[in-house]
């Protein structure tokens, strides 16, 4: 029975080719999309889980609810970790990580290998300390796991970097020397295995933490926040009690005495604004969208949710088509139930021949989708940034699919079949086939409800797009084009002022700048508490940023000044002085701030100029008060120049480089690229989201072409009697395609008032955001229409250009 | 085998109710071939579709091979139909994408019978009906009389007791119409009862008896003296 199902199941879909093309094709596309994005996801949220006892590991978090809105800090005082160890004995294990590049060592360093000459650029650098590498489960490929930081100026590195500098040889007792820095070995104590893709943390260089202070009394002020911490909790503890006990001990005992000592004004009632929580290990990579200054950039659950619910609604997508085509073909499939019941088929067994039918199909198809995902594989690794892979050898992978296949053939056959199997054989024989107003209506919403999903999805695109563009385009208080930049330059010393003399005598080149400090993110950060002179330890201290910067900065980056004058590195006078941003005047409550003074810890600068407010974080943060100090921050160097002739310019600045530092490349890049690469993450968001809202409405628009066809063959006989009568073309084309355009009118209404909703939520995370007007539906509707009116013109036109009397003769 | 007592058949729509039989009496022998006349819409193939278990009466009892079928749910219906009935139609209906063969051997999967007693049943009833040479054909490949072959090889590979035909030369000409009748002749003769539709004079003198209908009643009931007087 079951080969003689499958036997009539074949050959139907090779009888009705075009059915089969678009049923399989449609599918299979959403087959491919769920298996990406499947794999995407089940890389999001595997993060660190398979660190050994992943669920005993947290993060601390610095949380701050002031003004309503949750501000998570994961920098700890060098002291916290010890301190938590010593105090609670739940804690097993404390461990600190500081990846701050404002700390020599950390970020990216020049390298040289004793005993060679080259320097060579490297990333991924961060100090840690031995607990690190207890806590985190790291595997030493060479050297001792339970040792490898234990001893001052040691450091671990990573399989890849062994192998880039050492092949395959054993480095550990090997030392390398940083950034030109001959007198300080650090000693290769380990080689450790490289972080998994899924880990949130990605260093290749850990730099012991032991022995190592970052200024006088640094491991022992409460009030310098530089470490991320980590802490490993005894099996069995009440992760959420404790967390509350150590919130309340820390604050009251060490942190609110030591920022009380220093002359910080603390809010009344801390405990309503200040705690300090514990973050799950396996929770870092997509809930921490409330953290600032992570080391790397984090997902966002959302994010996930966004895609995996995309990923569904093709694949339901093209579940719809199959119910359509199928009840809508119906009439030809009657005949056959008719025989089968009048030779003694019983209902079950018809539905059992068509869920056959449809699980045949979607077999086929998972083939084939398997197949396209295979293919697309490394176009969506390019989207996402992520190196996912299939996992064809998962022993799970094969009857997970096959579980689905079978799922969504039963799924997208049930309907079908019911309605299939119930025609009554004394009707359908007779050539008496109801052509089913309920099927038709049922058929009806289910258009609707595809192309509401489809213009959900465009007009989602079409806001990420314009806030993108808002982003990229909207004053940002500097000018980020025609400014390159060279990295590494702290190895030139005190040569530094002479090639930034001969770089300016570049033609081409209208100034350079000299500072680490940009409004880019991976550039330096720091906190800093101001109060206006005279008033510490009576207002409440505004926490900003202190930067760096020469006297070209303002120039060099085309920032405005709205009062007052420049630094100027001839009056002595200017390393007191400081110009400040207008939030920062907001902030102080500064009505004339040219002149006044302001304190940072206790040291008292002049403020000689406001420069007007620009963007320095992610547009989804506000503005921070901010400061600017003349001095030394020699790391990055900017140039403003005139990029017409790129390639000679280039070219005299590597001359120089060349001069200058004859055993190092140089490093560059040009700011607007850098900029737009702060928004890769959101970038990477619209990519994907255009990708699959054109699948999707792809595979709808495959539903309503099949659809619209079977509507014009079942109703070729009507067409031609109004033809005979008189119906113009117009009249036909109207009468075949006005219906389908209702539907997804209907669409549109239903559809307006979901994207909204979801697009604002979308649009909350940004401080900076574009408002959603009423254009972006009414084009996102009109994209609808057109593409769905010119889908089913192709079959409208064709009917109404037949000649009625072959139809009429047929009959 | 088959006795109907004051059946009755309306079918509703929104606005008016139709009597499509109204107040039948039948009794129908074991071994008997019975003709249905009447003009179109008279209720033939209403009256037809009831004995053939494939539509229930609104009113009235119908008993077949002492089984009252009135009032059975269709999956009962479908139990009682199974191998002791056969059906031919006028437009052959045979399902497209089988084969001769396929066709043929459909009824016998549904008995649940083993492949290679289909088999030989099979091959068997197209031996007789001459068209055994066609059995890897498609319907689409074959003549109207071919295909109205192979639809009363379907009919009868099950043995069936009794023999439904609505109009089975309604869409022959009329050699291929004379052969499908002596067709029916011959099973009749072998024992199995046929109840047939028809509009055809010449069809109906194939049968022992004709009743015609009019307006969902039997008007007239006569008896052909001579079997097979037109051959």
């Amino acid at each position: 029975m079951f080969k003689n199902h499958l036997k009539i199941a074949w050959r139907n879909l090779l009888k009705n080719k075009g059915f089969t093309f678009i049923n399989i094709l449609g599918l299979s596309i959403g087959v491919a999309a769920c298996i990406l994005i499947a794999i995407y996801i089940l890389h999001e949220s595997t993060y660190d889980k398979a660190v050994a006892d992943s669920g005993q590991i947290y993060r601390m978090i610095n949380r701050d609810s002031r003004d309503g809105k949750i501000n998570d800090a994961i920098h700890f005082s060098a002291n916290t970790a010890p301190t938590v160890k010593q105090d609670f004995p739940e804690v097993l294990s404390a461990g600190r990580l500081n990846a701050n590049d404002l700390f020599y060592g950390a970020g990216s360093n020049e390298i040289r290998i004793d005993g060679e000459q080259m320097q060579h650029h490297e990333e991924g650098f961060t100090y840690a300390d031995q607990a690190i590498i207890d806590i985190m489960d790291i595997a030493m490929v060479h050297g001792e796991a339970t040792t490898a930081l234990a001893e001052p100026f040691t450091v671990v590195i990573s399989n890849k970097i062994s192998k880039k500098h050492f092949g395959e040889a054993n480095p550990v007792g090997k030392s390398i020397y940083l950034n030109g820095n001959n007198d300080q070995p650090y000693r290769i104590n380990g080689v450790m295995e490289d972080f998994a893709s899924n880990s949130h943390m990605d260093y290749d260089f850990l730099l012991t933490l032991k022995g190592m202070e970052f200024g006088e009394g640094e491991q022992t002020r409460w009030e310098q926040s530089n470490y991320f911490t980590y802490i490993k909790l005894a099996p069995g503890t009440d992760a959420a009690a404790f967390q509350e006990k150590m919130s309340h001990r820390l604050i009251h005992d060490y942190l609110l005495p030591a920022f009380n000592a220093s002359g910080y004004v603390i809010p009344e009632n801390p405990d309503d604004f200040f705690s300090i929580r514990l973050q799950p290990l396996t929770k870092i990579n997509l809930h921490s969208s409330t953290v600032s200054f992570e080391a790397s950039t984090r997902n966002d659950i959302k994010v996930i949710w966004m895609f995996g619910i995309v990923a569904l609604f093709i694949l339901v997508i093209a579940s719809i088509n199959f119910v359509n085509l199928s009840t809508a073909k119906s009439a030809n499939r009657a005949k056959e139930v008719g025989i089968k019941k009048v030779v003694g088929s019983s209902k079950s067994s018809l539905i059992n021949q068509f869920l056959t039918e449809s699980v045949l199909i979607t077999l086929i198809a998972f083939g084939v989708g398997i197949a396209f995902s295979f293919l697309a594989l490394p176009l969506f690794q390019e989207m996402s940034g992520k190196m996912v892979s299939i996992p064809w050898s998962n022993p799970l992978f094969f009857p997970v699919l096959l579980l689905a296949a079978l799922f969504v053939g039963i799924f997208a056959g049930l309907y079908p079949s019911f309605y299939l199997s119930k025609f009554k054989p004394s009707a359908v024989l007779k050539g008496k086939l109801a052509t089913g107003s309920k099927s038709s209506a049922l058929r009806s919403g289910l258009v609707i409800f595809q192309f509401a999903i489809s213009i959900i999805l465009i007009i989602g695109t079409l806001v990420v797009n314009n806030q993108m563009n808002f982003i990229l385009n909207s004053k940002i208080g500097f000018e980020k084009e025609q400014v390159l930049q060279l990295y590494g330059t702290n190895m030139l010393g005190d040569r530094m002022d002479t090639f930034k003399e001969e770089l300016q005598r570049i033609n081409g080149v209208h100034t350079v700048s000299v500072s680490d400090y940009l409004p880019l993110e991976g550039t330096k950060r720091n906190g800093n508490g101001f109060v206006n002179e005279g008033r510490d330890n009576l207002d409440e201290t505004v926490f900003g940023q202190a930067w760096v910067i020469d006297e070209d900065y303002l120039e060099t980056l085309g920032m405005t000044l709205v009062s007052g004058r420049n630094f100027s590195e001839q009056r002595a006078t200017d390393t007191e002085a400081t110009i400040i941003n207008e939030t920062m005047v907001d902030k102080l409550n500064l009505t004339q701030p040219i002149g006044k003074k302001i304190s940072r810890y206790g040291t008292l600068y002049e403020i000689v100029g406001v420069v007007e407010d620009f963007k320095f974080n992610s547009m989804k943060q506000k503005v921070e008060p901010l400061c600017f100090f003349l001095g030394n921050s020699n790391t990055i160097t900017s140039i403003k120049a005139n990029v017409a002739d790129m390639d000679n310019l280039l070219q005299s600045i590597e001359a120089k480089w060349g001069q200058f530092v004859p055993n190092m490349t140089m490093r560059y890049a040009f700011m607007d690229d850098s900029f737009s690469k702060m928004y890769s993450n959101v970038s990477r968001i619209k990519t994907i989201f255009i990708a699959f809202a054109i699948l999707a409405i792809f595979v709808a628009c495959l539903g309503l072409f099949a659809l619209s066809a079977f509507m014009v063959e079942q109703r070729k006989k009507e067409i031609s009697v109004r033809m005979v009568l008189g119906a113009s073309f117009k009249n036909i084309y109207k009468l075949l395609t006005v219906n389908f355009l209702k539907l997804i009118g209907i669409a549109v209404i239903i559809a307006v008032p979901i994207s909204w909703l979801m697009m604002s939520n979308w649009l909350e995370d940004f401080a900076y955001r574009i408002s959603v007007g009423w254009q972006v539906f009414a084009l996102g509707a009109c994209i609808a229409m057109v593409i769905a009116v010119f889908t089913i013109s192709y079959q409208s036109i064709g009917a109404a250009l037949t000649q009625p009397a072959r139809n009429l003769r047929n009959e | 085998m088959i006795t109907i007592k004051d059946l009755k058949k309306s079918f509703r729509t929104e606005e008016v109710e139709t009597l499509a039989i109204n107040g039948v009496n039948l009794h129908v022998e074991e071994g008997e071939f019975v003709a249905i006349m009447g003009p179109s819409g008279c209720g033939k193939s209403t009256l037809l579709n009831i004995i053939g278990m494939l539509d229930n009466p609104t009113e009235g009892s119908y008993n077949f091979a002492n089984h009252e079928v009135a009032g059975l749910k269709e999956s009962q219906r479908t139990q009682l139909r199974k191998g002791n009935l056969g059906f031919v139609f006028q437009s052959f209906n045979l399902i497209d994408e089988l084969t001769v063969y396929e066709n043929v051997e459909l009824p016998l999967i549904y008995l649940k019978m083993g492949k290679s007693e289909r088999k030989q049943k099979v091959m068997q009833v197209l031996e007789r009906m001459k068209i055994a040479h066609r059995e890897k054909h498609f319907p689409q490949q074959l003549s109207g009389g071919q295909q109205q072959r192979v639809a009363i090889s379907r009919a009868v590979v099950t043995n069936p007791k009794l023999i439904l035909a609505d109009e089975p030369t309604g869409n022959l000409d009329s050699k291929n119409g004379i052969e499908v009748m002596n067709l029916l002749t011959e099973l009749n003769q072998e024992g199995t009862t046929i109840v047939m539709v028809t509009h055809s004079d010449r069809d109906s003198h194939y049968a022992h008896r004709i009743i015609n209908l009019f307006d969902g009643q039997i008007v007239t009931e006569s008896k052909n003296r001579e079997i097979g007087a037109m051959v």
